[in-house]
């Protein structure tokens, strides 16, 4: 018996000896595994705690301020009051009234007080309460009152807090709206592919979006160590944001809302610069819109309301904006006539009022004739027939030529985010897209810049600028610290000069198109009327097609573009007046204001000549509207 | 008779067991000391490793070999009855009732019922023996198994898988060990392998489900299910070889480790300590383990070898499955890691387990 115990005993022995080898494997696999872990994966392993643990909080740098000349602010950051709550403080309180958000105190508050979206308020305290140590942003940017509100309430109620921020603000509203543009919040491609974070301000439109990089700055961040629920425990590193630069343009507030004011609820375009070094000093296009409305993302009826507003109010018709230069592509006719030698200063034509060429009348303007007339005479009175007769001499290839050379159907380079390009017809044009040849006849309505012919009101600003300072073409420009780029077009003089001659004469002769409108006994000004037709195809089909076509869609578009001082001039105008009629009494007085405006600003003409003057032509000879 | 007396009453001090039990403990008492702001699991843990402290020097006075052996079956049945008495009474945690209250401590039955079932497991293996029956053939492998798979299903209705499971490993080896028929043991992981089948369509809870399908690929759903295994394995991995030091170590600090006291303990003091911590700890570990297997060669009753065996496994089974699932090898179960996780069932039984082994091994 004690025999056998023994024997079983040594047997036991042994397979403790086996037992010993199993437990060291088990020991092995345990200290395999967490070599692999810790050795072979370790730095793998101590990024992904790195992450888990340390989270990084954006600080917004503050954009730029856009200034203008004169240092008026243009553009500036405000701050703005933010609602925040975190749920941590809403959980006792969530579990008593049986997880129903709208028992709670704080949604009382925020529907009832601050007329906030329920279905918003509900959707925002459920995310804080499912994660309540992470603050949940319930209104960006409180009205004043609201405010108040949070202040005077805020201790009766928990987890509310207010934080400040920072929004674009636009001073001046609607008046620099195209020009300035706006900023939108940054979109997730911009987070992804730009280094913006979410919510930083980008700009999306004119000089906001040009100087971008320039106006935007540089974030800062900190760095708090989180636990697993997201709490900040520790602040760990941070960076201090460093504010974008400041960008100083070359527009001028009193011109700009000289420009609104003469404009008034007018659709249209005023553009004006330096015409020798092409500094914009006024960029207005009409009607406007709020930039501020975009400030925080644009409510949808907002949005709605700008883009179904038949007026176009997005639109920017300083550079997109595309008419028929009408008259003042005459002024680049008569150069092309120059230039290539088919008329002189005394060349004359016989207006009897229409011509026949073809199978068919081309009608002047003036339906008794012009009688005689030379150059001087045929741009002042704006004598059709004297320019279809050159169209004719000089055919549609030369007329291109000028009119390329002068800045139509290019870009003027000007330092905002795209312009429109216009269109210069020509013959490859023509059979491209009409699949026909360039008929003569065609080249009469071109002569006297309707037809195809297409250009933006800040390309006529370029063409006037050439005559202006004599012969350059300018790029335009509105920040400031920029060299002026100019250049020179081989033209003699003398042709300038019997240009200018006649374009001073649009104004000061007695039988001037502009004369009654725009003459003022101060200043010399030289400019030229246009009246771009608008009963083109597009309304033509909408009239047979049944629609309703008010006289005001039919009316022409009135152009004036000009320059003063005669002598030496400084600034250089175009306006263009939707449905205006004739140019001289739509365009022609607001360019006259703007001029007039930026004369007395430079303390050339006195403050108060024909103040009251002024003021009762512009009424005059506003033409009422439909 | 009056050896005996001597030996009982200045027993002599076991240093290579008691000193890495008494290490692997202060290692714990540092690491839940870290974790948390205040000193509560600390100063808890520390009346716990008194009480079991306490119990084992109580034991080894007044308990003897014949006691336990002859008390056996009303061990067991008094563990049966604490199984059942938790599934009326028991406090749920987790999805699962696992404790009993008692004033302002909690007691874990399944802790107790694991001793239980060695010192059952020892008495029936030890009349088989006596009987010439072993090695086991399947009739009497059926039988001897009765009480495991009581506790088993018992456990099961907490729910509380692992510890279930816990039973079958901790008999099995026992068994194994004194010796079972070879198509016995084929028969038995045919019959495992069906069971496990079975079990998934349509015995496991979903949560339990969720930890086995985690733990065969965490990163399917890393913020639910597998959140457990992959913030361990960033928090053992992020140690390196060095560790982040105690300040340092954010994973558990900052509550990313889930049950960081209890269940996960090791991984929190892998990250704080690193690889040289980890092998630093298994070393000890194993030579506990060793030391017990050496204790259990130099027993002169086979009784006392069973029940050694049975106790060294607990431990190995244990240590294995805790820290398997703190790598990420083996699913997720509710099971501590001897001396260092907190809790007072499992501490005060790993005393009484240790006064058990010490009683079987001195006659």
């Amino acid at each position: 018996m004690a025999l056998a115990r023994e024997k079983v005993l040594s047997k036991y022995k042994e397979r403790i000896g086996i037992l010993i080898k199993i437990v060291n494997v088990f020991l092995g696999i345990l200290l395999l595994t967490a070599f692999y872990l810790q050795v072979v994966r370790g730095g793998y392993y101590r990024d992904l705690s790195f992450r888990n643990s340390v989270r990084t909080y954006p600080i917004f740098a503050s954009r730029g301020v856009i200034y203008d000349r004169d240092g008026n602010i243009l553009a500036d950051n405000y701050p703005t009051h933010d609602l925040y709550v975190v749920g941590e403080y809403l959980l006792d309180e969530y579990k008593k009234c049986g997880k129903d958000i709208t028992k709670l105190r704080v949604y009382d508050f925020l529907v009832k007080e601050l007329k906030l979206d329920p279905e918003e308020v509900r959707n925002k305290l459920q995310e804080a309460v499912d994660s309540p140590y992470q603050p949940v942003l319930i209104k960006k940017d409180m009205d004043d009152w609201m405010v108040a509100k949070v202040e005077a309430l805020n201790w009766s109620i928990a987890g509310l807090y207010t934080e400040v921020g920072e929004k674009r603000y636009y001073p001046y509203g609607p008046l620099f709206a195209h020009v300035l543009g706006y900023v939108g919040e940054s979109n997730i491609d911009e987070v992804k592919n730009y280094y913006y974070l979410p919510g930083e301000f980008v700009g999306r439109d004119g000089i906001e979006k040009t100087y971008e990089t320039y106006l935007r700055g540089v974030g800062g961040w900190e760095q708090w160590e989180v636990d697993a629920v997201g709490r900040k425990v520790r602040l760990l590193r941070k960076a201090i944001p460093t504010k974008g630069k400041d960008l100083f343009t070359t527009l001028l507030l009193p011109l700009q809302q000289k420009a609104a004011i003469a404009l008034g609820n007018r659709s249209g375009a005023v553009v004006a610069m330096d015409p020798n070094t092409g500094e914009i000093f006024c960029y207005y296009s009409s009607p406007p819109y709020d930039p501020n409305l975009f400030t925080r993302g644009i409510k949808k009826d907002d949005w709605n309301r700008l883009i179904d507003d038949p007026n176009k109010p997005l639109l920017d018709r300083v550079r997109y904006g595309l008419y028929p230069p009408g008259s003042t592509f005459k002024m680049v006719m008569l150069l092309a006539g120059l230039m290539e030698g088919k008329i002189n200063q005394n060349t004359s034509v016989t207006c009897i009022g229409k011509i026949h060429f073809g199978n068919r009348d081309f009608r002047c303007w003036k339906k008794e004739g012009h009688g005689i007339v030379n150059l001087y005479r045929a741009l002042v009175e704006s004598c059709d027939v004297y320019f279809y007769m050159l169209g004719i001499n000089l055919g549609v290839d030369l007329i291109e030529k000028y009119a390329r050379l002068l800045g139509y159907g290019q870009k003027t380079g000007i330092d905002m985010p795209g312009e429109a390009t216009g269109l210069v017809p020509n013959r490859d044009w023509k059979r491209r897209v009409f699949k026909q040849p360039w008929y003569p006849g065609e080249t009469l309505p071109l002569s006297i810049g309707q037809g195809y012919l297409r250009v933006t009101p800040l390309q006529q600003l370029v063409m006037v600028s050439f005559f202006a300072n004599g012969g350059f073409i300018v790029q335009p420009h509105i920040r400031k610290d920029v060299s002026p780029n100019v250049i020179k077009i081989d033209v003699p003089r003398e042709y300038i000069d019997m240009i200018r001659n006649a374009l001073l004469g649009v104004v000061e002769d007695k039988r001037g198109t502009a004369h009654y409108t725009v003459k003022v006994k101060d200043v010399l000004i030289a400019g030229k009327t246009g009246t771009a037709q608008v009963v083109g195809r597009d309304i033509e089909e909408r009239y047979k097609s049944g629609k309703h076509i008010s006289r005001r869609e039919y009316k022409e578009h009135g152009w004036f573009v000009a320059f003063a001082p005669y002598e030496k001039p400084l600034i250089a105008v175009s306006v263009i007046v939707e449905h205006g009629g004739h140019g001289s009494s739509s365009a022609g007085p607001v360019a006259k204001e703007v001029i007039l405006e930026y004369l007395k600003y430079k303390g050339i003409i006195p403050q108060t000549t024909e103040n009251g003057a002024n003021e009762g032509s512009v009424n005059r000879y506003n033409i009422p509207q439909d | 008779m009056k050896e005996v007396s001597i030996d009982t009453t200045y027993p002599r001090i076991d240093f290579r067991l008691i000193l890495p039990v008494f290490i692997i403990s202060l290692i714990g008492f540092v690491t839940l000391a870290s974790l948390s702001e205040g000193l509560y699991y600390f100063k808890r843990q520390l009346l716990w490793h008194f009480i079991g402290l306490s119990l084992f020097l109580f034991n080894l006075k007044f308990f003897s070999y014949q006691k336990i052996r002859d008390n056996g079956l009303f061990f067991y049945l008094f563990g049966l009855l604490m199984l059942v008495l938790v599934l009326i009474i028991g406090k749920t945690g987790k999805g699962a009732q696992r404790w009993i209250s008692l004033g302002p401590f909690s007691l874990q039955p399944s802790e107790l019922a694991k001793v239980a079932l060695v010192l059952i497991n020892a008495n029936l293996l030890t009349f088989y023996q006596e009987m010439k029956k072993i090695p086991l053939d399947l009739k009497d492998f059926l039988v001897i198994s009765i009480p495991t798979i009581l506790y088993f299903l018992v456990t099961l209705l907490q729910p509380d898988l692992g510890t279930a499971l816990m039973f079958c490993f901790i008999s099995f080896t026992m068994f194994l060990f004194a010796g079972i028929k070879k198509r016995v043991i084929a028969f038995i992981l045919v019959v495992g392998v069906l069971t496990s089948c079975v079990g998934w369509l349509y015995v496991l809870k979903p949560y339990q489900k969720n930890r086995i399908v985690a733990f065969i690929n965490p990163y399917k759903d890393p913020q639910g299910i597998g959140y457990h295994i992959i913030q361990s394995k960033i928090a053992i991995g992020s140690g390196k070889i060095f560790g982040k030091g105690l300040k340092g170590a954010t994973q558990s600090k900052l509550n990313f480790i889930p049950e960081k006291h209890t269940d996960f303990i090791f991984a929190s003091f892998a990250e704080q300590w690193g690889f040289v911590g980890v092998v630093f700890l298994l070393f000890l570990y194993g030579n506990f383990l060793l030391r017990i297997l050496e204790i259990a060669k130099n027993v002169k009753t086979i009784y006392g070898i069973y029940v050694s065996i049975g106790i060294m496994s607990i431990f190995l089974w244990h240590l294995f499955i805790n820290v398997g699932m703190n790598m990420g090898i083996l699913p997720v179960v509710g099971v501590p890691l001897p001396f260092m996780s907190y809790g007072g069932t499992s501490i005060v039984m790993a005393y009484i387990s240790l006064s058990i082994l010490k009683i079987v091994a001195r006659v």
